[in-house]
Parts: C-alpha cells; sequence; structure tokens
C-alpha cells in the first residue's frame, strides 16, 4: 500500500501545527471529552458503588468533593460530561435540519463552546461552600 | 443475523448512527434527571440517596443507561480507533494495533456494564 502524507483527520499533535476552523476545534475537543469520560465512567462508577456502600463511605465521598483533590476530579469529570452533552445535542439538532450551512456550522460550534463554558461556570460556583 | 447481512451490504454506519442517537437521548435524559434530583433534593444525605437508588425503577433507569454508554462509547471509540490507528501511522502492525485498541476498550465496556449490574443488585 502506497502511503501518502495528505492529512487525512485531524490528529493531536496537528493541532500545535496548524490554525484550525472553531468547527474542527469542537470536533476533534468533542472526541476527547469522549474519551475522558469513556475512562471517567470508571471513577463515576467507584463513586456511585461508594456513595451507596453505607453511610460513613457515602460521607468519606462528599468530604472527598470538598478536598482540592476531589474538587479536581469533580471538574475533571463533569467539564468533559458537559462539553460532551452540548456538542452532542449541536449534532441532534442539526439531524433536525437545523444549521446545515457553512456560518450555521460555524455559529453552532461557537455556541457550543460559550453554553458549555457557562455551565461548567455554574457548576463551579454550586461547588463553592 | 439481520445485523449481519446490513454490514455486508454497507450500511453498517447507518446502524452505529442510529445507536449514537438513540443511546446519547438516554443517557441525557438520565443526567439531566439526576441533576434535578440533586438540585430540587430537600438534602442530599445518605438516605435519601440510598432511598433514591433502592427504587426498582432508578435501578433499571441506571443500568439500561450504562448499557447505553456502553453502547455509545463503542461506536465512538471504534471510530476513532479507525481513524488514528491505521496504517499510515503503524504499517503492517496496525491491524494487531487496533484489534488490541478495540478488545481493551470492549472489555473495560463490558466491565462497565456488569459493574452497574452488580452496584445494583448488591444494594437492598
Amino acid at each position: 500500500m502506497k502511503i501518502h502524507k495528505r492529512p487525512i483527520n485531524v490528529g493531536i499533535p496537528d493541532l500545535l501545527v496548524f490554525r484550525f476552523p472553531i468547527t474542527a476545534i469542537s470536533s476533534i475537543s468533542h472526541r476527547i471529552a469522549g474519551v475522558a469520560l469513556f475512562l471517567g465512567l470508571s471513577v463515576m462508577l467507584f463513586a456511585l458503588q461508594k456513595s451507596l456502600q453505607s453511610e460513613e463511605s457515602f460521607n468519606l465521598i462528599r468530604e472527598a468533593l470538598g478536598s482540592p483533590l476531589g474538587l479536581f476530579i469533580f471538574v475533571g469529570l463533569m467539564a468533559p460530561l458537559v462539553f460532551h452533552f452540548v456538542a452532542g445535542l449541536k449534532h441532534l439538532i442539526m439531524d433536525l435540519g437545523f444549521g446545515e450551512t457553512f456560518e450555521g456550522g460555524v455559529l453552532a460550534a461557537k455556541l457550543v463552546f460559550a453554553i458549555s463554558a457557562l455551565i461548567i461556570c455554574f457548576i463551579m460556583i454550586w461547588l463553592l461552600p | 443475523m439481520i445485523l449481519g447481512k446490513l454490514r455486508l451490504m454497507g450500511v453498517s454506519g447507518v446502524i452505529d448512527w442510529v445507536i449514537q442517537r438513540i443511546s446519547s437521548v438516554v443517557i441525557s435524559s438520565y443526567v439531566l434527571w439526576l441533576f434535578a434530583w440533586i438540585l430540587t433534593a430537600d438534602s442530599v444525605d445518605y438516605q435519601a440517596w440510598k432511598a433514591l437508588f433502592s427504587n426498582f425503577w432508578m435501578q433499571v433507569y441506571t443500568v439500561s443507561t450504562v448499557i447505553a454508554t456502553c453502547a455509545h462509547a463503542w461506536v465512538g471509540m471504534w471510530t476513532i480507533g479507525s481513524d488514528y490507528l491505521t496504517k499510515r501511522q503503524f504499517g503492517d502492525s496496525a491491524f494487531l494495533v487496533r484489534a488490541t485498541y478495540n478488545a481493551f476498550c470492549g472489555l473495560l465496556l463490558f466491565l462497565y456494564a456488569f459493574w452497574s449490574f452488580y452496584i445494583m443488585w448488591t444494594l437492598t
């Protein structure tokens, strides 16, 4: 098989070399968030299991959420969840036939970043004691 | 198998597309429901939390959501593997790399589904 040098799809190293349109950045972010959730599901299931085991382990999980490391892990799970959710919602809306133009795609990608950033900010404010 | 025939006919992408959409609706409804519950609960303490997950339909909903997540993640992870773990990057060993990657993803997702079932099963 002849190996071509042409880029076929966006790779992580490509992000550092080329300038990409916001639609491409939104697309690769959707994928990265998806992989983060694929791995993060283990942490979520672990937390669910512990939170249901006993009152002590439930309180342990609650206390862990108040610690800097626990907060970091929580936001590290919530941020990709929110972004993947909003970006996925964009796909469903576009599947219905809305915004299927070049301008629509760019606007939708901008909205995805803005709305998910806003929701993540709200969650972080809500987490503050 | 109908699925096998459809794959041979080259429409497996359509099946993946449908799996991705249906599972996304199940998962997002569960996420919204859980957030709404936490925001509206009088107090999120152990008793209330355990009572929520002791409900049979909540257990069914939870396991269904994890299974939907596994189907969703399988399509997503498989797609990512087919895009990046190619002959271009790995030469002749690309197939082996991709098979190992797919096996790892499949195994972990199977484990997740089983785990969620175990958590709900051992409750009560």
